[in-house]
């Protein structure tokens, strides 16, 4: 049956090209809009994820990493003081004005974190030394912030305005975007202070490296001596920011609307090609039923076409996304092609596609053979 | 109506039906379009199955082949009560013992001669190299053997029911079942179709054809007539009418 059904599609080339249109257009708007969703969470929480550490200490009732505040001095030596902690770093983030050369002014998102080994930040470094930005007042910026920033490609040595002082580029970064859509500008801890005006032992957060994970909850529980200090989780803090962001301003629910209408409009077109094509064939399928042929089997017609057009429109999907992306993150959008997002577009296709073929499938379950006599 | 009688152990009757009746209930109004049918249809014939439109001709086929439950009565095929049995086990008595050809030929556009017969051997289990074998020497049997590769878009009518044909004997049928095969052919066409027919049968095959076409019964064994639902003539000869109407001796 799988012969007879594909080849049936692959004969009538107008129905083909209709159905293959349809069904790789929902599938690339899955495959775009899943991805820009990831990709829109990865970048609200990506500071967060490439600082790292097992748990993050900051002021309470903190709902997303953007809106840092200074935290008190005291919970370091305290949270030091624990016997599960391993390390702690001071980490400052915070908006600053910045200047360009045109004389535009607008913010910008500092960031400044005591290093640690094996967790280079900033990360993704395609022009200059992320080393540099030890030297006073060097800072790095992205790539896809240079128009916005008015600097040309190669802009190592250049200099910006930043709080009302010069600051020299020392390293470019790529694709590292900030889901407020300021710039990042990475800079050691000393740079980041003086340009967000903090004191020199203060900060915004705390980055907790514990010796043993297992004793997060113990630590969390004695920190809750400190009613102005809130701890939590690396994860959670992600997906709390990501939850703000992505969930909190709408953006979420638009690109999942899309993602839905996309799958709706390419299962009304997918459904309606093989409606057709099943009716077309039904009389060849009640023959097949007249001799001697199950429900079962008549049902893997529409079934293999389900099957043949969905593997297409994973296919065209995943490489109509691989090719957008660049495209996208040229105009400022992340799309993440991750095994998740995959998994979850190829979910949608499938679905889709399965939605697509149920009145099929009722068509040819109620095939009589005796319609071949009448 | 009087209980079936018990499986016969005659292979040579491939069909025998007993006091077959079909009625239909469209909203308050129930319609019969068969009444008390028996006959036997037997291997090493070809039988005609005559009458005007409305006779009930179509209705008696779907239920000799088990794809209509008659109202009353019972239908054995090759031995087996087949109106007794489930639609699914029906279906697999249909698949060994029957082929089937019909008017518009029923032919998968797409397909070519040889994979229009194969893949219904395959649907039967046949492994495919085997079952494309098989339908090339079905097709190389009734005339086609230069056309295997050819899609029913490029052949004519009287090839196109030469396919079938070939697709409904490659299972080795017992018994062959024919709905107008000829109809929608011109006259020589439909004689040598009819032809083709009569030289599948053998010992352990019969051919059972619903026709309008008085011309066929010059290959016939056998002329059934039936009109309102009932069986008016059955025998070896025929002659027509006057008004058109067949009449058996």
């Amino acid at each position: 049956m799988r012969r007879i059904a594909i080849r049936s599609l692959l004969f009538d080339r107008g129905k083909l090209i209709a159905s293959l249109l349809g069904v790789a257009l929902a599938s690339t708007l899955g495959f775009v809009q899943v991805g820009l969703y990831r990709g829109f969470e990865t970048s609200a929480s990506a500071v967060i994820d490439h600082v790292g550490g097992d748990l993050w200490a900051m002021p309470t009732g903190l709902e997303v990493i953007d809106y840092a505040q200074l935290v008190s001095v005291g919970p370091r030596s305290l949270l030091l003081s624990h016997p599960c902690v391993a390390d702690v770093r001071a980490l400052v983030y915070g908006f600053a004005i910045m200047q360009v050369a045109s004389g535009t002014r607008s913010s910008a998102l500092v960031v400044g974190v005591e290093p640690r080994p094996g967790r280079a930040i900033p990360w993704n470094v395609v022009d200059g030394d992320a080393a540099d930005l030890e030297q006073p007042l060097r800072i790095s910026v992205d790539r896809t912030d240079l128009d916005k920033l008015q600097l040309t490609a190669s802009p190592i040595g250049k200099t910006i305005e930043i709080s009302s002082r010069q600051v020299t580029v020392a390293a470019m970064t790529d694709g590292i975007r900030s889901f407020t859509l300021s710039p990042y500008f990475f800079a050691s801890m000393t740079t980041a202070r003086r340009l967000l005006g903090v004191g020199e032992n203060e900060a915004m957060y705390y980055v907790i490296d514990l010796v043993d994970r297992r004793c997060a909850g113990d630590l969390i529980s004695w920190m809750k001596r400190q009613p102005d200090i809130q701890i939590l989780e690396s994860g959670d803090w992600s997906r709390r920011t990501e939850a703000y962001w992505v969930g909190g301003s709408g953006a979420g629910a638009a690109l999942l609307f899309t993602a839905i209408l996309g799958l709706f409009v390419g299962g009304v077109i997918v459904g309606q090609t093989l409606y057709s094509m099943t009716k077309e064939h039904l009389l060849e399928l009640a023959t097949l039923k007249a001799l001697g042929a199950r429900p079962g089997e008549l049902a893997q017609f529409v079934l293999w076409l389900v099957l043949f057009l969905a593997a297409v429109g994973v296919a065209s999907g995943l490489t109509a996304a691989i090719l957008l992306k660049r495209v996208l993150l040229s105009a400022g959008l992340t799309v993440i092609v991750s095994p998740g997002t995959v998994a979850v577009s190829v979910m949608g296709t499938l679905l889709m596609c399965a939605m697509a073929s149920l009145t099929s499938l009722s068509a040819v379950f109620k095939i009589e053979a005796a319609t071949v006599l009448r | 109506m009087s209980l079936p009688e018990p499986p016969t152990k005659d292979v040579r009757i491939l069909v025998r039906a007993r006091g077959l009746t079909k009625s239909y209930r469209m909203g308050q109004v129930q319609t019969t379009v068969l009444r008390e049918v028996s006959l036997d249809v037997r291997a090493g014939e070809l039988a005609l199955l005559m009458g005007p439109s409305g006779s009930g001709k179509t209705t008696l086929l779907c239920l000799l082949s088990g794809m209509l439950r008659p109202s009353a009565g019972e239908v054995e095929l090759c031995g087996v009560p087949i109106t007794r049995l489930p639609d699914r086990h029906a279906a697999e008595v249909r698949r060994s013992s029957l082929g089937f050809v019909f008017q518009t030929y029923n032919l998968f556009p797409a397909l070519t001669a040889l994979d229009n017969v194969a893949e219904v051997l395959a649907l039967k289990g046949m492994p495919l190299e085997r079952a494309r074998a098989l339908a090339a020497e079905s097709l190389g049997r009734v005339g086609l053997g230069q056309r295997l590769h050819h899609r029913p878009g490029e052949l004519s009518g009287g090839e196109r029911q030469r396919v079938a044909i070939a697709r409904a004997m490659s299972g080795d049928p017992s018994l062959v079942l024919g709905d107008e095969p000829t109809a929608a052919l011109d006259r020589h066409t439909g004689l040598e179709v009819v032809r083709l027919l009569r030289e599948q049968i053998n010992e352990r095959r019969g051919v059972l054809l619903v026709t309008h076409d008085v011309r066929l019964t010059q290959f016939a064994d056998r002329v059934i007539e039936i009109d309102d639902g009932r069986i008016v003539g059955d025998g070896g000869a025929w002659a027509p009418t006057p008004a058109g109407q067949g009449q058996t001796h």
